[in-house]
């Protein structure tokens, strides 16, 4: 188990490193001056220069690559172009927020993808499997900013049901910063009444990245339901007498969890995808926005940076959701 | 499995109830803006009109403005005189007034101010250092008197218009900056990217990047304490959103609507719309020294084939105002001329004349963003019936600019926001070319777009040493005609600045740039 | 075992099989309206009115208008026409080098496998949107970037699933005897591994195909899309999005488009999945 861990690890940092390395030239290429960028339109050529050796990118490319991965192994991602931060410092300031809005909407992908996984595979074949089956895919099939926008406006605009954007009202104050992460703070402030009203601020959007991942949470907990559904010990359990409902869940889910967490696993890069796309349409204020806003206005060091970090955090989910397989799964052995 | 869904039920429900009491309260107004462009609001560094508008709140400059920006109002300096040299200008400053910190506001703050300014030499000081080359032209003459040395004789307008400015020429509180220096560090500059030093209505609490900007009142400013306490600038990028807030109360004022949504308003219960001209010039801009629009002719043409009606009357609908002259309506020398209107016949036959008679290909280049990406596919359609075939490239700001300035665009759909509030400002960026090389003294518009001519530059730089203020205006009107007649840019309006505000919004006053709208007289009954 | 698909048995199942059905249908509907839609449409998707934009569905305009006044049904139609040029282009481009580098990989082993094994699995660090999000900015853009961008992002699928075709047919008999006889092996690849990928690449690409529209759509809708006036539906879709609530249809209607196509690819990726999973049967 300790040697594949270790095998994992080190693949994983070849593949940042080739993650890094790709990601740095790809950026590089680009003809335009990102310095340019952070001025308006009448700054003079002179104001322009200014900038550019202020942050350094007078400097022949491999002498920025090399300082780059030095950087990086001293924990430094280099330095935004656009707002003078470092780029570690900015993702930490923004990483909180995205990760609420990921948990809660993995929460969400899982209550409603087991849910309704559970139901298709006991009523298979007829109406409720394919509609379960039909609301999945549909959340699927649109883009995640198209979701967002038509789910605000249901139910916000028209229904009024929650509200239209952003973690909290705008007038109220955030709590005393001690985790990072908002609902966190709240509750360790012990400010319940705001811990709910910021619960509502994040239904929406949550649901509008959780229904993506529905889909194959549905596919997966209904296939495995129907392998194990015929299976003995189901046979077995009814024969027992036991309700019906209490053989499906406690017996037959507890089987299908199994493959769903590898599912899971692979979530995770599409509700950064997501969270992309629906972050600028909620004012939700986290990576997803910053990575918009880096990738436009080219800030060299803020899309290598965002990207290597993305990466990591994708492996890194990766390799915990393997672990966490096999060590479920007695059936696994790792040489 | 029915209990799971019973409490699935029971919790969204929980959730969707309507929460009580979700109107802000009255002690706060909130403005959605898209706060995105913000990096930075110390003032020596600030240039965007957002980060502008942000400011503005909480620092003071010596002089201020009116409305339609031809009264000048003092500021932290309550009079002010032209000494005899004419150069130099002397300000007396108000006593009594405070920063934020407690300090007082004295002449030291001001060359201190001044001094930073120019020291660190960041990239808006061009408008300022233009003028005021060194720290050594503002002197101290006593505690509350300061003299400022420019270095051309300007008349009273021109020199309230520079020390106006906004960022640059704010006053600064030194004890501050002296509290958060470090040796590499010797003015502050990284602890007032994030804070405040400043003596105006309001105080910096915090900025949250991206998200929002949190003001509280300042109950010891000079004019009196602001009349709502709190002042939160949210930031909502989604236009959609910014103009479903401000119908639903999420918050006050929204500061990036489009006409359209403006004109929503015109007609849902409790808004007015308010509209002033601002302060911008919107044009396409023709570059000389690419073929053909070297010629005249092709220019001209070109003037000729653009729908301006459908761009005022349709894309801006309504949130223009017809002006084809680079002074726009408000601004001393403004002059009224609009001799274009779309005839395509005239532009076929002017550009049979130039020898085009089956047109030709050429770029167009844009920002992805509405209105000017839409009055570019605009323009593009208006030259497919002249037979001018234009493929637009749209590009961020960073790679537009780097284009624009390096001289290599062929068409651009591009604005101008005034700087400051003089026809200088205007004359030069749009008129000074002589060459198009990188030695030319001013590489503003006309020079990006290498429309070369040195009799009109010439004539500017007289216009700007020209003391008597009707023979500049007249100077002003001739610049125009010329550029009209002759220069690479069609323009094509002038935007207004248009606003929904909530019928229990009072005290809001719209100025002509947007950027220096004051809410501390802002007040919700 | 995918190799070994009967095409008969195959369409059965998937005929069978109601979801699937319906995504056949919405997909028969996409190709057509991209053959024929530019030679139904109603108006010129490209003449601007921009005084008579964003008009109310009517019967002139059965979609409305847009921000400049053009007929939405007339551009949404010759958008299918792109989505669908864009989704081919995409596949047969990443289809092809991921196959190449896939067989490769397999049919030679060893190192060369590792390095190419671990370049896939560089690519597959990142999430496709922001990868594409990258490589379409730096290239500028355009229509063609765009390909570029999502090609880049997608031939790892290929490469995977050619891979394992190759490793293993490398070991059949009849490969044996090719190499035996003096076959050179680039030879043995393209005559004898090749021609087995193909069928799991088009059913593979045909699970593919939603998300590479998607992806599209999502680089439009972030700004790196079709330079206008291009009638790409998630530029539409993002340009339509400042009108709403009240002028919904200029980002509705192409949005819509999107959600009917992309879930058609799904319903039937749904179902060949399905016939794919052995524990389905």
């Amino acid at each position: 188990m300790i040697a594949y861990i270790v095998r994992r690890l080190f693949w994983m940092v070849f593949v940042i490193f080739g993650v890094m390395t790709l990601t740095f030239f790809i950026a590089r290429v680009i003809p335009a001056d990102p310095v340019a960028a952070v001025l308006p339109s009448n700054a003079p050529d002179e104001a322009i220069e200014k900038e550019r050796a202020r942050m350094g990118l007078d400097k022949p490319i491999w002498v920025q690559y090399g300082r780059y991965i030095n950087g990086i192994l001293h924990g430094d991602l280099g330095v935004s172009i656009r707002t003078r931060q470092p780029v570690m410092e900015d993702l930490i300031r923004y990483f909180p927020a995205t990760a609420e809005l990921a948990l809660a909407s993995l929460l969400i992908g899982i209550v409603i993808g087991l849910s309704l996984g559970v139901v298709s595979a006991v009523k298979r074949g007829r109406i409720p499997d394919h509609a379960g089956r039909m609301f999945a895919i549909w959340g699927l099939s649109m883009p995640a900013f198209f979701t967002g926008l038509m789910l605000v406006i249901l139910f916000s605009h028209i229904l009024r049901w929650f509200p239209l954007l952003g973690q909290m009202p705008a007038y109220l104050r955030r709590p005393p910063h001690v985790t990072g992460f908002l609902i966190l703070d709240t509750m360790i402030a012990g400010n319940w009444s705001l811990v709910v009203t910021e619960l509502r601020h994040l239904v929406l959007p949550a649901f509008t990245l959780g229904w993506l991942s529905t889909a194959s949470i549905v596919r997966i907990t209904r296939s495995s339901m129907l392998e194990v559904l015929p299976e003995e010990y189901i046979k077995t359990a009814r024969m027992k007498g036991l309700r019906e409902s209490r053989v499906v869940l406690k017996h037959a889910l507890k089987n299908a969890l199994l493959p769903t967490i590898t599912v899971i696993g692979l979530r995770v890069a599409s509700l950064l995808e997501g969270a992309v796309l629906t972050e600028t349409v909620f004012s939700w204020p986290g990576l997803g926005r910053y990575v918009v806003s880096s990738f436009l206005s080219i800030d060299f060091p803020a899309v290598v940076g965002v990207t290597v970090f993305i990466a990591f955090l994708y492996s890194f989910c990766n390799l915990i959701v393997d672990l966490l397989y096999g060590y479920l799964n007695p059936k696994i052995r790792y040489t | 499995m029915l209990r799971k869904v019973i409490l699935c039920g029971v919790v969204f429900g929980l959730l969707a109830l309507p929460a009580l009491g979700q109107a802000i309260p009255k002690d706060t107004l909130v403005i959605g803006a898209d706060l995105g462009i913000i990096v930075d609001l110390d003032p020596a560094r600030v240039y965007e009109t957002t980060t502008n508008l942000v400011i503005e709140q909480f620092y003071d400059n010596l002089v201020d403005f009116e409305g339609t920006f031809e009264v000048i109002k003092p500021a932290l300096a309550e009079r002010w005189e032209a000494l005899e040299d004419g150069l130099t200008w002397r300000f007396y400053l108000r006593r009594g007034v405070k920063f934020h910190s407690g300090n007082e506001v004295n002449a030291d703050a001001v060359v201190f101010s001044f001094t930073r300014a120019l020291t660190l030499d960041f990239a808006p000081i061009w408008m300022l250092d233009q003028y005021v080359p060194t720290a050594d032209n503002v002197k101290k003459v006593d505690d509350y008197t300061v003299d400022v040395t420019f270095s051309a004789m300007l008349s009273e307008g021109l020199m309230a218009a520079i020390m106006g400015v906004q960022g640059i020429c704010a006053v600064i509180d030194p004890a501050v900056v002296e509290e958060h220096k470090t040796e590499d560090d010797p003015w502050a500059y990284k602890w007032l990217q994030f804070h405040d030093a400043g003596s105006g209505p309001y105080k910096l609490i915090e900025w949250l990047p991206n998200d929002r900007v949190i003001l509280e009142g300042f109950d010891e400013y000079w004019d009196g304490a602001p009349k709502t306490k709190n002042l939160i600038f949210l930031g909502i990028p989604e236009r959609a959103q910014q103009r479903l807030a401000l119908e639903n109360g999420t918050i006050d004022l929204a500061w990036d609507l489009l006409p359209e949504a403006i004109d929503e308003f015109r007609t849902i219960e409790g808004f007015t719309v308010v509209e002033v001209p601002s302060w911008g010039i919107t044009y396409v801009a023709m570059n000389c020294g690419m073929e053909p629009f070297d010629d005249p002719l092709v220019r001209q043409a070109i003037k000729y084939a653009i729908d301006y009606h459908a761009i005022i009357e349709g894309i801006m609908k309504g949130a223009a105002v017809v002006g084809q002259t680079f002074i726009p309506t408000g601004i001393p020398g403004h002059l009224e001329a609009t001799p274009y209107h779309k005839d395509i016949e005239k532009a076929k036959d002017l550009l049979a004349q130039a020898g085009y008679p089956d047109g030709f290909s050429t770029q167009i280049m844009c920002q992805p963003t509405s209105p000017r990406r839409d009055i570019a596919v605009q323009v593009q359609q208006d030259l497919v019936e002249v037979g001018i075939e234009a493929e637009i490239t749209q590009l961020i700001s960073a790679q537009l600019y780097t284009l624009y300035r390096a001289q290599s665009h062929f068409i651009i759909v591009a604005g101008w926001g005034v700087d400051y509030a003089h026809g200088d400002s205007l004359a030069k960026p749009f008129a000074h070319c002589c060459s198009t090389g990188a030695d030319a003294p001013v590489r503003q518009l006309a020079w990006r777009n290498m429309y070369s001519n040195c009799e009109l530059t010439a004539l500017v730089d007289a216009s700007e040493t020209e003391l008597d203020e009707a023979k500049r205006l007249e100077m002003y009107e001739e610049i125009q005609q010329v550029i009209l007649d002759d220069g690479p840019f069609a323009i094509t309006h002038y935007p207004l600045n248009q606003y929904a505000v909530p019928n229990y919004l009072k005290g809001f006053v719209a100025m002509y740039s947007d950027s220096y709208t004051e809410f501390c007289g802002v007040y919700k009954e | 075992m995918l190799g070994s698909i009967r095409w008969r048995d195959f369409s059965r199942h998937i005929l069978k099989n109601r979801l699937s059905l319906t995504g056949l249908v919405l997909i028969f509907a996409l190709l057509v309206f991209a053959a024929i839609g530019p030679y139904v449409a109603p108006y010129d998707p490209y003449t601007t009115d921009p005084i008579n934009k964003l008009e109310d569905p009517s019967k002139a305009h059965i979609f409305g208008t847009d921000n400049l006044g053009r007929d939405i049904l007339t551009r949404v139609l010759y958008g299918a026409r792109i989505s669908v040029t864009i989704a081919v282009i995409v596949l047969v481009v990443s289809g092809t080098i991921g196959t190449l580098i896939g067989i490769i990989a397999g049919y030679f082993g060893g190192g060369i496998d590792n390095i190419l094994m671990r370049i896939t699995d560089v690519f597959l660090a990142f999430p496709r949107l922001i990868l594409a999000m990258a490589v379409a900015a730096a290239l500028g853009r355009s229509l063609n970037n765009v390909v570029l961008a999502v090609a880049f992002t997608t031939w790892t699928i290929f490469a995977r699933l050619a891979r394992g075709q190759a490793l293993a047919v490398k070991e059949e008999d009849y490969v044996e005897a090719a190499r035996a006889s003096g076959a050179s092996s680039w030879r043995i690849l393209f005559v004898h591994v090749l021609p087995l990928c193909i069928s799991p690449v088009i059913i593979q690409g045909t699970i593919a195909m939603g998300g590479i529209i998607l992806i599209v759509a999502g680089l439009g809708f972030v700004g790196f899309g079709a330079q206008p006036p291009t009638p790409e539906w998630g530029v539409m879709v993002s340009d339509g999005r400042n009108y709403l609530p009240t002028a919904w249809w200029a980002c509705v209607f192409p949005g819509l488009a999107i959600m009917f196509t992309v879930l058609g690819f799904n319903l039937l990726g749904d179902g060949v999945r399905d016939i794919l999973d052995p524990r389905m049967r």
